[in-house]
């Protein structure tokens, strides 16, 4: 594994604009960054990336059998009662999920360690799944990418694929908040994919949901909401004045309720018990302020949080990092250190993408900060020939 | 190869990107023909408990007649059925309140149609029974009958494109204002993030 200063193609910022890509750069900052490149063996990615993810894709379904029938578990969790029976109701209806994102430190060298697992609202798909594949293309027309180079990423085959899976019978909802231009972009690829599996599709805002007088989801048009995908968290639905409204609507949710076992921090610690010692799992644990933590360097994450926030860097039990936000009520746990590889001065993460349950892409993330925010430049991979 | 072999976009891009949020679908007047439950739940144009309304008062509005051949005189031979006494079971003496219900033959309901319309005040929604065409030609598609004695003949997916003003006025009868479900309810609900900018991870 390699980074490679590239020459950026011209004119990509058009080209990014003319596929619906407007979010190259936040808050004045780069944010899509293809003055460089990861390069992989595939080894690297076939042993290194794409066969764990699997494995741990596998170990979290076999994870969350065993929560949604544990009143103990799903508490440590911190997910209200209120939900219990719609978490258990939805996982054993089978409810499909989408996808999800493992995110692993991973050089190359060594086992990939897995940092997190963004399980209900992972973002950074579009440009993973589409506008990396368009930059390889392009490289290889142009020459500047050797002939026979490749990608780990199918994943726009594997969402269409998903969502022909779905056979979903009537009109299914798309949902992202106002006035987030990534999120909606993100929501607008996903509707996309839908309809090349047939999917009828319509684009909604989170805020416009109502509710009948029954209490069952209307979008604006007083439509009913049978199957709803949200970029939406469902730690926020659970704070919602329309969260008493959950239990008993005639929604399917993409991601299902039972997703919330797994877009929670309690996933790693709970993992860690069941396969220690495992190679890509870190040491984790239920944070407890009283008792000493099991290792000197470590990282205290909420359970509940996203974009990096409220996240504190311990090394031999002194803080040395801490991020704001406003995450962290629910508890916390611990992880041991592992920072990510220093690459040219770069730290990149590995976000490998589970779609339809199979892993199958990859979006490499770097930052100067030792905690991936959602700040973090966008840099795309290709597998050598 | 491990990427993708072709890809492309259909409704995303700089054409398309400026028309985000302006769903194409609206509570405009439409009418639509249901051969089942389960066809009206997954049209999504109503939601399930409205279609199960609409399904029972469909039937509550169906004709019954005291004799088969009464029934069969409207809705043509072999198209009735005798009703099963619903008084039997828990209620005292049965056959006598039977018999006093008359009313006991009714034609066979092949499905329902219902529709939203503008009615007394704002948009309303109703629905009434379907029956057997007697003049039905299979080459030319489904066809069905109304109470009324009118013939309804749904394009693709059920749809009635033109109701008769009599259609409507049949499934006035039963219908309830579709803006009174949203006047009992609420909207905007879901706005958990307006504190943290932002849904993704």
């Amino acid at each position: 594994m390699r980074r490679i200063p590239l020459s950026p193609r011209p004119d990509w910022q058009q080209i990014a604009e003319r596929n619906g890509f407007f979010f190259h750069h936040v808050g004045g900052d780069i944010y899509w960054d293809e003055s460089a490149c990861y390069a992989f063996s595939l080894e690297e990615i076939e042993a290194g990336l794409e066969a764990p993810a699997q494995e741990l894709a596998d170990m979290c379904v076999s994870l969350v059998a065993d929560v949604v029938h544990s009143e103990e578990l799903l508490e440590k969790l911190a997910i209200p009662p209120l939900f219990w029976d719609m978490v258990r109701d939805s996982w054993r209806r089978n409810e499909p999920s989408l996808y999800g994102r493992f995110d692993f430190s991973y050089d190359g060298h060594g086992p990939a360690k897995l940092y997190e697992y963004n399980a209900d609202t992972p973002t950074a798909l579009y440009e993973a799944a589409y506008f990396q594949w368009l930059w390889l293309e392009d490289c290889l027309k142009a020459g500047t990418l050797p002939e026979g180079a490749d990608q780990f990423n199918s994943i726009h085959e594997r969402l269409v694929a998903a969502f022909e899976s779905f056979r979903v019978p009537g009109l299914m909802h798309f949902a992202s908040m106002k006035d987030t231009e990534e999120d909606r972009a993100t929501v607008e690829y996903i509707h996309d994919c839908a309809a090349q599996a047939g999917v009828r599709g319509k684009r909604i805002f989170m805020e416009d949901v109502g509710v009948d007088g029954q209490g069952l989801f209307i979008d604006a048009d007083g439509a009913p909401i049978h199957w709803l995908f949200k970029l939406y968290p469902w730690e926020f639905m659970w704070r919602d004045e329309f969260a008493r409204y959950l239990p008993k609507c005639d929604t399917t949710f993409v991601e299902p309720a039972w997703k919330m076992v797994l877009s929670n921090k309690g996933m790693l610690p709970l993992l860690w018990e069941r396969h220690k010692g495992h190679p890509n799992l870190l040491p984790a644990w239920f944070h407890d302020m009283a008792k000493a933590p099991p290792v000197s360097d470590y990282v205290l994450k909420p359970l509940l949080s996203r974009e990096g926030a409220n996240i504190y860097v311990f090394k031999d039990h002194a803080q040395v990092f801490g991020s704001d936000g406003v995450y962290g009520a629910e508890g916390y746990i611990g992880q041991q250190l592992a920072p990510p590889p220093f690459v040219d001065g770069f730290g990149p993460v590995c976000g490998v993408w589970i779609a339809g349950g199979k892993s199958c892409g990859l979006g490499m993330r770097e930052d100067k900060s030792p905690i991936t925010s959602n700040l973090s430049r966008f840099v795309p991979h290709f597998i050598e020939p | 190869m491990k990427r993708s072999k072709a890809l492309s976009l259909l409704l995303m891009g700089s054409l398309t990107v400026s028309a985000a949020g302006c769903g194409a679908d609206r509570a405009d007047e439409e009418t639509y023909t249901f051969t089942s439950l389960d066809e009206c739940y997954s049209s999504a144009i109503f939601s399930e408990s409205e279609c199960r309304d609409l399904a029972r008062s469909a039937l509550a509005e169906t004709p019954r007649f005291s004799s088969r051949e009464e029934c069969e005189a409207q809705f043509g031979e072999g198209a009735c059925q005798g009703q099963a006494p619903k008084t039997a079971e828990g209620a005292s003496g049965g056959s006598a309140v039977q018999q006093h219900s008359g009313g006991m033959w009714m034609p066979m309901m092949m499905g329902f149609m219902a529709g939203r319309f503008l009615g007394g005040g704002g948009m309303m929604q109703g629905s009434q029974g379907l029956y057997r065409d007697p003049a039905a030609n299979p080459q030319q598609g489904r066809s069905f009958r109304t109470a009324g004695g009118e013939t309804v003949s749904p394009g693709a997916g059920g749809r009635v494109s033109n109701p008769t003003p009599r259609m409507t006025q049949s499934m006035s009868h039963s219908a309830k204002p579709v803006s009174g479900r949203s006047s009992l309810g609420a909207r905007g609900g879901f706005s958990g993030g307006s504190s943290f900018g932002g849904g993704a991870s």
